[in-house]
């Protein structure tokens, strides 16, 4: 792939989707205040599996387990596509909601993982990784979707920034797994596309809380996807680290300035990256 | 000598030369367990228009039931590890394992099993069978050559043969790095086996 081709499919093709599903959420909103979260949902979830598409990630349904397991995020996409609109629409008592998102990223991460059992994970373990990113998916969707206003409206995007392209980068040198970091950079730019087009209309939030649920189950599909499909030998810690460094990041939104929560993000990634410093690794080998 | 006796010698005689026919059809068709000492699964693919890449499978087994006389008893059945491939590089070859190439986690094995073998030669072979690679099952056609027989060491039959089959990558889903790294993936199998 060119870089033309890779900026065409990982950066222009995402971030024209979102800008046209953002104008179309901008205009439905006329007549539905909610129209815009239900256009920003779609929009990033089809932004995302148009851009794994074009470099021929292509699912089949049903799943099949004859393809690339890790291929299913983009049903994962469009699944939290459609929590989103259902979260909007109707509102449920919050513990109900926190239970099914743990359900959802539970049943996302198990799905992912059965391809692998017995031959390369154990059953045990394999519900074991599913209960810990049902967790995950549960604590970064609640934080995403709060809509309790915050001193600032960079504080969430800001450390999402930080964290997304780090755990990219993770996975590329430590994973030595392009197409992951490709996928990753794809929801990279869907999220920074559709906060930057949010950010003229004053008081409204950066990110909908319809779009907590697609980047909560693509990120913990694709940690998981790689934790179980890559060989991270003495790294295994480092997608792990990922999850942590993002929830953490994602939580700084509590923090009363946007500066202070991206210091906090970046020294989060300092540490990550510290840690990984002793350790020999090779990244892809582009070869 | 009566009639009776005469029908009694012939019937016995018919009977030995079916008994002899069939034993000698069913001791026709020998099986060859493949040595993975003595033999290699080694491909080559072109990279970023130059020069080939050589890598090889380091663990495989497999067997061949060869009976030259009834060619359609024949078969070949080889099972790679894909976790095994080795191109000399470790950070190419962990690359390799992952979803980006062969996807080893998810797809273990690469098989092929053979659906017919057709003589095309006196020691030529075209054996078509279906190849399993990362979850794609396609038919292909190998053209194997016997290079020989003898013994080994400790007496035991041994056979060898030889073939290539040039595939596309794309085909099984393998499209990490086209046109830079090249669609076109030449396979040589050299096998030894042994005499079961």
């Amino acid at each position: 792939m060119t870089p033309v081709e890779l900026l065409l499919r990982v950066v222009l093709l995402p971030a024209g989707v979102c800008a046209v599903a953002a104008l179309l959420g901008w205009i439905l909103a006329r007549r539905s205040p909610r129209a815009r979260d239900v256009c920003l949902a779609v929009g990033v979830a089809v932004a995302f599996g148009a851009s794994l598409r074009a470099f021929d990630v292509r699912p089949d349904l049903p799943l099949k387990v004859s393809e690339d397991a890790w291929w299913w995020v983009v049903w994962f996409a469009a699944a939290g596509a459609v929590l989103g609109i259902v979260e909007t629409l109707v509102r449920a008592p919050l513990a109900l909601r926190v239970v099914l998102r743990a359900g959802a990223g539970f049943g996302a991460a198990w799905l992912l993982l059965k391809p692998l059992v017995p031959h390369a994970l154990a059953a045990d373990l394999h519900l074991e990784e599913a209960a810990v990113a049902g967790v995950a998916t549960a604590v970064l969707w609640s934080v995403l979707a709060d809509e309790t206003p915050r001193p600032s409206r960079l504080s969430l995007v800001l450390p999402l920034a930080v964290a997304l392209p780090a755990a990219a980068a993770i996975l590329a040198v430590y994973g030595h797994a392009i197409v992951f970091a490709q996928a990753l950079g794809a929801l990279v730019v869907c999220v920074g596309t559709t906060a930057a087009l949010a950010l003229p209309r004053a008081g409204a939030p950066l990110l909908p809380a319809s779009v907590a649920p697609v980047v909560a189950l693509v990120f913990v599909g694709m940690l998981t996807a790689a934790i179980g499909y890559l060989n991270f030998g003495d790294t295994v810690s480092f997608p792990r680290a990922s999850a942590v460094l993002l929830v953490a990041s994602a939580g700084c939104a509590s923090v009363r300035s946007w500066k202070s929560a991206l210091v906090l993000a970046l020294l989060a990634a300092g540490a990550a990256a510290w840690f990984a410093y002793g350790h020999d690794v090779a990244g892809p080998s582009l070869e | 000598m009566n009639v009776r006796t005469l029908l009694s010698q012939a019937t016995v005689a018919l009977a030995l030369g079916a008994a002899a026919f069939t034993s000698t059809a069913s001791a026709a068709a020998t099986t060859w367990a493949i040595d993975p000492v003595h033999s290699a699964v080694i491909f080559r693919i072109h990279h970023m228009n130059a020069g080939y890449v050589y890598g090889r499978f380091n663990k495989f087994s497999g067997s061949i039931v060869l009976d030259e006389a009834n060619l359609a008893g024949s078969s070949v059945k080889v099972e790679i590890e894909t976790a095994s491939v080795d191109t000399n590089a470790e950070a190419r070859d962990k690359h390799l394992k992952t979803p980006d190439f062969f996807n080893a986690a998810q797809f273990p094995t690469i098989t092929f099993q053979s659906t017919a073998v057709k003589k095309n030669g006196d020691t030529a072979f075209d054996v078509t069978g279906d190849l399993t690679l990362h979850g794609v099952k396609k038919s292909i056609t190998v053209k194997m050559d016997k290079t020989g027989e003898g013994k080994d060491m400790k007496g035991k039959a041994i056979v060898g043969f030889e073939g290539t089959v040039t595939i596309l990558r794309s085909e099984y889903d393998i499209k990490t790095y086209l046109p830079n790294i090249g669609d076109e993936v030449r396979l040589t199998l050299a096998f030894e086996a042994g005499k079961e």
